[in-house]
């Protein structure tokens, strides 16, 4: 799946979603948005750079280089105090949607 | 607005750095994701060959990454060139409405009702996150 068969900001939320389980670089949240989603969310790897820098940037996440587990130099990144308020904000929007998709769907 | 600031500062000073350490990033990703391949059992040019495949355009993403910034740049400097405008003009008389916001509490209201002139609250403010949700066009 690539990046534009995502609801607009889904990306987002999905990364800050992944970022409460604990710091972790790029290469981790990709992989843990793959093994979460049951290899359903194949999300585009490089796609998640410029989400990151955009979440970074609002102040939603902090990165930090650091010696990774292999001892290559890693951005390791976190959620911040703002990143929970926006994740919970991003959560109800979202189930406000899914919830009126459904509707219109006959699903719920 | 001060941390707002700080980083437009720090970009400036720092955004070939920025774009070095992101190109650096992007590269232990591929090398992380190599590695993790050959070790499911690919060959290096097969686990190689997927890795990028699956990372997709990396100086795509650079470049999209770099307009984030710049967007974020410009948003913030018209907002801010908005607010002193505005900030002058209404010290200056030359606006019909005070440039604070009306007091809250329900004493204070009593006491001063707003203005029917006073326009609405969108027109006096700029969204912080314009550019934040708006995909950015592939070329």
């Amino acid at each position: 799946m690539g990046k534009n068969d995502l609801l607009p900001g889904t990306l987002d939320m999905l990364v800050l979603k992944t970022l409460t389980r604990g710091e972790l670089h790029g290469y981790g949240i990709a992989q843990c948005l793959h093994l979460l989603s049951e290899e359903v969310l194949k999300v585009e790897e490089g796609s998640l750079y410029p989400a990151l820098q955009r979440l970074e940037l609002n102040g939603w996440i902090e990165g930090e280089w650091r010696p990774s587990p292999n001892n290559r130099r890693a951005r390791f990144y976190k959620l911040t105090k703002e990143g929970r308020k926006k994740l919970a904000s991003e959560t109800a929007r979202y189930k406000e949607m899914t919830g009126a998709i459904a509707r219109v769907m006959g699903l719920a | 607005m001060f941390s707002r600031i700080q980083r437009r500062l720090r970009y400036g000073r720092d955004s070939s750095q920025r774009a070095q350490l992101l190109r650096e990033e992007m590269d232990t990703h591929l090398a992380m994701k190599t590695r993790g391949l050959m070790e499911e059992g690919m060959s290096e040019p097969e686990a190689t060959r997927t890795a990028r495949a699956q990372f997709g355009n990396s100086t795509l993403q650079q470049e999209e990454s770099r307009s984030m910034w710049i967007a974020q740049w410009l948003s913030d400097a018209i907002q801010d060139v908005a607010f002193a405008l505005r900030t002058s003009a209404s010290s200056r008389g030359l606006l019909p409405w005070p440039s604070t916001s009306a007091p809250s509490s329900a004493s204070a209201s009593a006491v001063a009702a707003p203005s029917p002139r006073e326009p609405p609250v969108t027109s006096a403010t700029f969204p912080a996150n314009i550019f934040i949700g708006v995909p950015f066009e592939r070329h």
